[in-house]
């Protein structure tokens, strides 16, 4: 490795610890120790309130079940769309993803209108079992791509062996789920983590839930005391998870690049049309249904136009996109130093660090970076887009590292040898043979991250500055005053510039990677 | 030790961790001759043709190549790309996102070879893979790839060439194919090869010398049909005699 390395790598990891690391142990130790002293007051208080209690109860049970129908769903769908030969089954694949690409408030509001259509009752759609429902629609493209990923990692020659001396079924359960239980743990422990700090399903839907206490301590009440010890619990039940999966999580394969040459054995159904309608209806019921139904609840209703719709969020939304490229790409670039350190390097820490940062909910890192920027000497950040962009790189640096990570492995070291004996210097190295192989990852990661920074707004609704206007924040808070066909409206907005956002991303990333490769000869 | 040599290693020891590769070794190769690399798997080949690329650092000794110090223990004195040295991996390593003509014009160009087109349609003619000019290496089969990395080192005219178990993915007719070309060029230019394999056959047939590596030290160097009168229990159990 070279000194170019060292240097980008370096400087990455003091930005991360500075902007980062620094507010979050700042949040730990400014509460633990009061004056020289363990403070532990506030913590046995709160045990003792019943509805801090309850809510605590809420965010495991909902988080418990969350996790358990989503990993059982996207394994179904995982097995479905990647081993067998069913017809259309990537298309298929691509359209199961799209709830996760969506934000989740504009899930939440398009089922509430199905409901309320159907006639269910209130006290159902705002209630628990209707926030375990919304989550795990969003949460079961999360398992079935990672577990898809795990799946193409199989070898064909690993279940040929298998076959040589065993049926299918017996393969299946002694061999092929085996090898998924890392990345099956992995899915449930990473739906558990989103889960449990998810805080705009639960505050829609009126459920009283851990993040949504802290949120009402911390903006209602400003009882920081009470919302940073809330905090400190949340994120010590989610970290205590992700303790003993921590070996699974950092190594799992979120994305599989390359690999052309692995043979993958496919699994021949008998009945495909059954399998597609399966699939389909799924699709249709969890994707288009609820999209459908915001179109008809924002027509039906007696909601503003569309253009007054458009024209009122124009300016968040304009704010909105031009913070997600920024952050987005000074995510990737700082996970593509962090990838180097963790690959070529081999420095370990690193994955488990981010792991670690990744796991606290987005709700405690927001606290930690109003606490830690609110104050006159760091007002540069704290009163600029500047804080907005260090809350992309806390929530989402560990899933860029992750993709470019991904992609870094599959770049062999022979290659960079190459070259280097042919005479080429390390610069010319990276720019000609590692940067151009490396292209699929940092695009994915581009695209991957600016969809999750255009959706986010537990951290964002905690940080953004006066004067900035964020689209799910400028959503979030119109929501409360004005009627559901508005409402369902500027969520259409929402979900047709995501969608844009996709489309133009998906159509240029392979004529964009193309011309790279043409470009580097 | 050869007179007038033109690599000389001279106690060389590297160890990666706890694990010693290469334990105090010394030998020397004079020029044009084909040096067969023989040993289990471990047993410190590759990082020996590593060190001679100048890849690796070592811990301690010497590496000379033409009379100059090129690595003595932890440093580097002559980098990789000033050794006048090509080396074909074991996977070859030919960048997927470059057609074959660009593969074999990267080191041209990089040397600042303003003629190379020329000069690459000539190498592409002389290994038999014109017709192959505009492909990317996953379009080619196996032997022709083997050609292509060949032909990639070739052009830059190495005057040592390293060659890490390059043919083990090949058919027998290949490999023959192959060897035969390498036996060409080596008369061609003077050229001094190394070449790593597991097959005594292959390098009895091929070299002019060999040396067998076991637990990281020489257990033999000499003629390649000397090691047939070889005392050794390991030389004899490992060739089979």
């Amino acid at each position: 490795m070279n000194n170019q390395s060292k240097y980008i790598s370096g400087f990455a990891a003091i930005v991360f610890g500075a902007a980062v690391l620094l507010p979050l142990v700042s949040l730990v130790f400014g509460s633990l120790f009061v004056e020289g002293g363990l403070m532990i007051t506030n913590f046995t208080e709160i045990f003792q309130q019943r509805t801090v209690l309850l809510s605590i109860l809420n965010s495991v049970i909902i988080s418990i079940l969350a996790s358990f129908v989503s990993v059982a769903i996207g394994c179904c769908f995982a097995l479905l769309f990647t081993k067998t030969d069913l017809p259309f089954r990537k298309v298929l694949f691509f359209l199961l993803l799209l709830p996760l690409l969506l934000p989740p408030y504009i899930v939440t509001v398009a089922w509430t209108d199905v409901w309320l259509f159907l006639g269910i009752s209130k006290n159902l759609v705002y209630g628990l079992p209707a926030v375990v429902f919304i989550l795990s629609t969003i949460y079961v493209p999360l398992a079935a791509f990672i577990i898809s990923g795990s799946l193409k990692n199989i070898s064909a020659s690993i279940e040929e062996a298998g076959l040589m001396m065993t049926d299918y079924k017996t393969l299946f359960f002694k061999i092929i789920l085996p090898l998924l239980r890392p990345a099956l743990f992995s899915s449930f422990i990473l739906v558990f983590i989103l889960s449990v700090s998810e805080f705009a399903v639960p505050a829609y839907l009126s459920v009283n839930v851990f993040t949504t206490e802290i949120f009402t301590q911390f903006t209602a009440f400003y009882d920081y005391s009470s919302a940073i010890s809330y905090a400190l619990i949340l994120t010590a039940i989610c970290l205590l998870l992700i303790l003993p999966e921590n070996h699974y999580l950092s190594k799992a394969p979120f994305v599989s690049f390359g690999k052309k040459s692995f043979r993958q054995l496919t699994v021949s159904l008998k009945n495909k049309n059954f399998w597609l309608i399966i699939g389909f209806a799924y699709i249709v019921f969890v994707v288009f249904l609820p999209i459908t139904m915001l179109v008809s609840q924002w027509l039906i209703g007696d909601s503003i136009s569309f253009v007054d719709i458009v024209e009122l969020l124009f300016p968040a939304l304009k704010d909105s996109l031009l913070l997600s490229v920024v952050g987005s790409l000074l995510v990737t670039l700082l996970g593509f130093a962090f990838a180097l350190m963790s690959v070529k390097y081999k420095t370990k820490a690193i994955d488990s660090i981010l792991l670690f940062v990744f796991a606290i909910p987005a709700i405690v890192t927001g606290i930690a970076l109003v606490k830690f920027y609110n104050s006159p000497m760091l007002n540069f950040v704290y009163g600029t887009s500047l804080i907005i962009l260090i809350a992309f790189v806390a929530r989402f640096l560990f899933v860029s590292q992750k993709i470019i990570a991904g992609g870094l492995m599959q770049v062999p070291d022979s290659f960079r040898e190459a070259a280097i004996i042919m005479g080429a210097p390390p610069f010319y190295t990276f720019r000609k043979i590692t940067f151009p192989l490396l292209a699929d990852a940092l695009f994915t990661s581009f695209f991957i991250i600016l969809i999750f920074c255009v959706a986010e707004l537990t951290t964002v609704i905690m940080v953004y500055p006066p004067g900035t206007s964020f689209l799910p924040v400028r959503i979030f808070t119109l929501m409360a005053n004005a009627p559901q066909s508005t409402v369902s409206g500027m969520c259409l907005v929402a979900l047709l510039s995501t969608l844009s956002l996709i489309t133009i991303m998906m159509g240029g990333r392979k004529l964009l990677i193309n011309q790279q490769w043409k470009r580097t000869q | 030790m050869e007179k007038n040599p033109i690599i000389e290693f001279e106690n060389c020891t590297k160890s990666f961790g706890e694990l010693v590769v290469l334990d105090n070794i010394s030998f020397s190769v004079k020029g044009n001759s084909l040096i067969s690399v023989l040993g289990k798997s471990g047993s410190g080949k590759t990082t020996l043709i590593r060190l001679l690329a100048g890849l690796d650092k070592l811990d301690n000794g010497t590496i000379h190549i033409n009379g100059e110090k090129a690595t003595e223990g932890n440093r580097i004195l002559v980098p990789a790309r000033k050794r006048n040295t090509g080396f074909i991996f074991q996977d070859l390593a030919l960048f997927p996102h470059f057609t074959v003509f660009h593969n074999i014009a990267f080191g041209l160009k990089v040397n600042k070879e303003n003629n190379y087109k020329a000069i690459v349609e000539g190498v592409l003619r002389q290994f038999d893979i014109i017709g192959s000019r505009d492909k990317y290496p996953n379009q080619l089969s196996g032997g022709q790839q083997q050609l292509v990395a060949l032909a990639r080192t070739w052009v830059l005219k190495p005057k040592i060439l390293l060659m890490d178990e390059p043919m083990a993915n090949l058919d027998v007719k290949l490999k023959k194919q192959i060897r035969l070309k390498v036996r060409e060029l080596m008369k061609q230019r003077n050229v001094t090869v190394f070449y790593i394999t597991h097959d005594h056959r292959e390098a009895l047939e091929l070299s002019d010398k060999i040396l067998l590596l076991n637990n990281g030290k020489v257990e033999f160097y000499g003629e390649s049909g000397d090691i047939l009168k070889s005392d050794s229990t390991y030389v004899k159990e490992f060739i089979e005699i």
